[in-house]
């Protein structure tokens, strides 16, 4: 008597990838004082803004800011690194389903298959991911061009603190300073030193 | 055949433009009456021949023309491999080619790089050029032919005709072991350079154009009745054959093309968007151009009116570069390439000069940067936005390498305004005449916008803190 037999076979493919991104850019200090005074202004005002020196190397400071951006001040070749990374694994199961009739097939037959059919599947299955692997990556690369701005802007903030503070040790170089006035008008920052010479 | 003695010829006893040094005597008598000749005398049938069918050759080839082939003579300056090249050519054969050589490339050598310009000091610096070309005071300058030319020649005659592998092999080898060419030699081979790229072109022009009409016949060919489809695949086997061997004569122009273009620096110098696809070149050798041969060919006495070519091929380089600059990512490497070559090149010279003490070689660079500006400006899109649009799909990682070389070649002007700056410091009385000559030129040319506009675009395509 003929029967119909189903065979069911599943597997679940899995992909690792490590996503990253950096940016890269240059410091440009313009010589109010020495450079090595420059650099020591630099590396104050970074570790009272939460960055912290590297381990390997004191010229190193970085920080995670609120964006997940690693960023790495490096003192000695005067760049400043910005670095977005992210850990993915993204997993699917495949499921493929063979029928065969004993009078006309036998379980072997099927079973081999059934197995064909699920390595195509998982073939497909892994370029699927791949390809969502590449997409997700295109938009990790692109919040990180689209933080551009802002991160230029946080770092002209802080390079503002570090001309301030040279241009007031060459005040004090210069004479006995009498008067020092700050001031922010409509984002335009304005130091205003009077020294007696 | 023992070899003949060598001696060197005075160039005012030579007809009017023929310059040659160390030319070889062969024959002393007169070739053209074949009569003079027994049937025995093989040796001079043999100059007879290759006078007959060499120096059309090279007169097609050098006025921009597809030479023809004479398959029957490929034996005439193939069979005695133990004489040197130019020893196989007749009296009467060398002193054509040498008059040719002399008045095709100084005619057109003439007619390249000659610029109106607008600045006041440059703009008389122009006349003297244009007028030191048209006057032939190349004569003056001492540039000569030497048997590296002929050599050359003969040798691009071989390889035209040559038939097989090994023998274009053997000829590429030789080709490799030529003697070291004057300044002479080299301006010979740049306009040999254009011909033989602009046959190139011609030939795979027409070879496209032939496989079109090809395919369009052969589908017309499938619609019409069998009997006539076999006479027309027929056809086109024949013509397949006949554009195959054309294909192969381009093919055989390869290695000569590469040759001139990695050896002469005036050609690398000049052609610095050269990319033709098949070309085998030797990557490591693009970007190392060593001023330093130049100099030793004498190319100071050339280097003012050759400047000008630069600058207009340089120009028309970036407008080339910018327009045919798309989404798509395989336009990236032939940006990388020639930001790449044109920054180590403008690098180098900066550096040559500085090293030399000649300033007045940078000129060139000074029209440069005022065309190129003038460039960028006429765009439309923004340097940035057309940057970005190359970038698109890199990672930020690798837009940086991509980058950084056209900011170089950008970078080029605040490096020489800092020359500039330098000389000025020094006192008047102890500056070198190229000094004088350099910051006169750069003064008149009131650079000054032209810095801060390719300063901007530099900020914009790489915007630095601080």
């Amino acid at each position: 008597m003929s029967q119909i037999y189903h065979i069911q076979l599943k597997s679940s493919v899995s992909e690792h990838c490590d996503l990253s991104d950096e940016v890269v850019h240059k410091l440009n200090l313009t010589p109010i004082l020495e450079q090595e005074a420059m650099l020591n202004i630099l590396k104050s005002v970074l570790l009272a803004d939460d960055y912290t020196e590297s381990k390997s190397n004191p010229n190193q400071l970085t920080k995670v800011n609120e964006r997940d951006e690693q960023v790495t001040f490096d003192l000695e070749a005067l760049e400043i690194k910005v670095a977005v990374s992210e850990s993915q694994t993204l997993s699917t199961t495949i499921e493929v389903r063979q029928s065969y009739d004993t009078d006309f097939d036998t379980r072997s037959n099927a079973q081999a298959q059934a197995q064909q059919k699920l390595e195509a599947e998982k073939s497909l299955a892994q370029a699927k991911l791949k390809s969502e692997m590449s997409s997700k990556q295109q938009k990790l690369t692109q919040k990180l061009n689209d933080n551009l701005a802002l991160q230029q802007r946080e770092f002209n903030q802080l390079m503002q603190q570090v001309y301030a503070e040279s241009i007031k040790q060459k005040a004090g170089q210069m004479g006995e300073v009498m008067e020092v006035n700050e001031s922010t008008v409509d984002g335009q920052y304005e130091l205003v030193i009077k020294v007696e010479c | 055949m023992s070899q003949t003695p060598k001696k060197s010829v005075d160039p005012s006893q030579q007809s009017a433009q023929a310059h040659v040094k160390n030319k070889p005597q062969t024959k002393k008598q007169s070739i053209l009456n074949v009569q003079e000749y027994s049937e025995q005398d093989q040796e001079n049938f043999t100059l007879l021949r290759s006078y007959l069918h060499f120096i059309p050759f090279m007169a097609k080839l050098l006025s921009g023309q597809k030479p023809e082939h004479h398959l029957e003579t490929v034996e005439i300056l193939t069979e005695s491999k133990s004489l040197r090249h130019s020893e196989l050519l007749s009296q009467e054969a060398l002193q054509a080619l040498q008059e040719m050589m002399v008045e095709v490339v100084f005619d057109q050598l003439k007619t390249i790089g000659v610029r109106k310009r607008r600045c006041a000091n440059v703009r008389h610096r122009t006349v003297q050029i244009s007028r030191m070309w048209k006057q032939n005071d190349w004569e003056k300058l001492s540039l000569e032919f030497t048997d590296h030319s002929i050599d050359l020649a003969i040798l691009i005659y071989q390889l035209y005709h040559a038939e097989t592998k090994q023998q274009q092999n053997s000829l590429i080898k030789e080709l490799k072991s030529l003697d070291t060419p004057s300044m002479g030699d080299l301006l010979f081979q740049f306009i040999l350079y254009q011909h033989l790229i602009h046959l190139k072109k011609q030939v795979l022009w027409r070879n496209s154009k032939r496989l079109e009409s090809q395919q369009t016949k052969t589908k017309q060919a499938k619609l019409n009745e069998a009997s006539k489809q076999a006479k027309q695949a027929k056809k086109v086997n024949k013509t397949n054959k006949a554009s195959s061997s054309r294909i192969q004569v381009n093919t055989d122009l390869n290695p000569i093309i590469s040759y001139l273009y990695q050896t002469n620096p005036l050609i690398s110098l000049v052609n610095i968007d050269s990319h033709l696809p098949d070309l085998e070149l030797d990557q490591s050798k693009q970007y190392n151009f060593d001023f330093k041969t130049l100099k030793a060919t004498g190319f100071r006495t050339i280097w003012p009116w050759f400047g000008q070519i630069i600058v207009n091929t340089w120009i028309k380089s970036e407008k080339h570069r910018w327009e045919s600059s798309s989404k798509q990512a395989h336009e990236y490497t032939q940006f990388y390439n020639i930001s790449q070559r044109q920054s180590a090149l403008i690098e180098q010279l900066i550096s040559f000069a500085e090293q030399e003490d000649r300033y007045d070689l940078l000129l060139p660079l000074i029209t440069y940067y005022q065309e190129l500006v003038q460039t960028i400006d006429q765009d439309t899109r923004s340097v940035k936005e057309k940057v970005n649009q190359l970038c698109l799909s890199l990672l930020m990682a690798n837009r940086a390498s991509i980058i950084s070389p056209y900011e170089c070649v950008l970078n080029g002007i605040n490096r020489l305004a800092k020359i500039a700056q330098e000389i000025n410091q020094s006192h008047p009385m102890d500056r070198e005449w190229s000094e004088i000559l350099f910051l006169s030129v750069f003064q008149a040319a009131e650079l000054e916008s032209t810095i801060n506009r390719i300063n901007q675009v530099i900020n914009d395509i790489s915007p630095k803190v601080g």
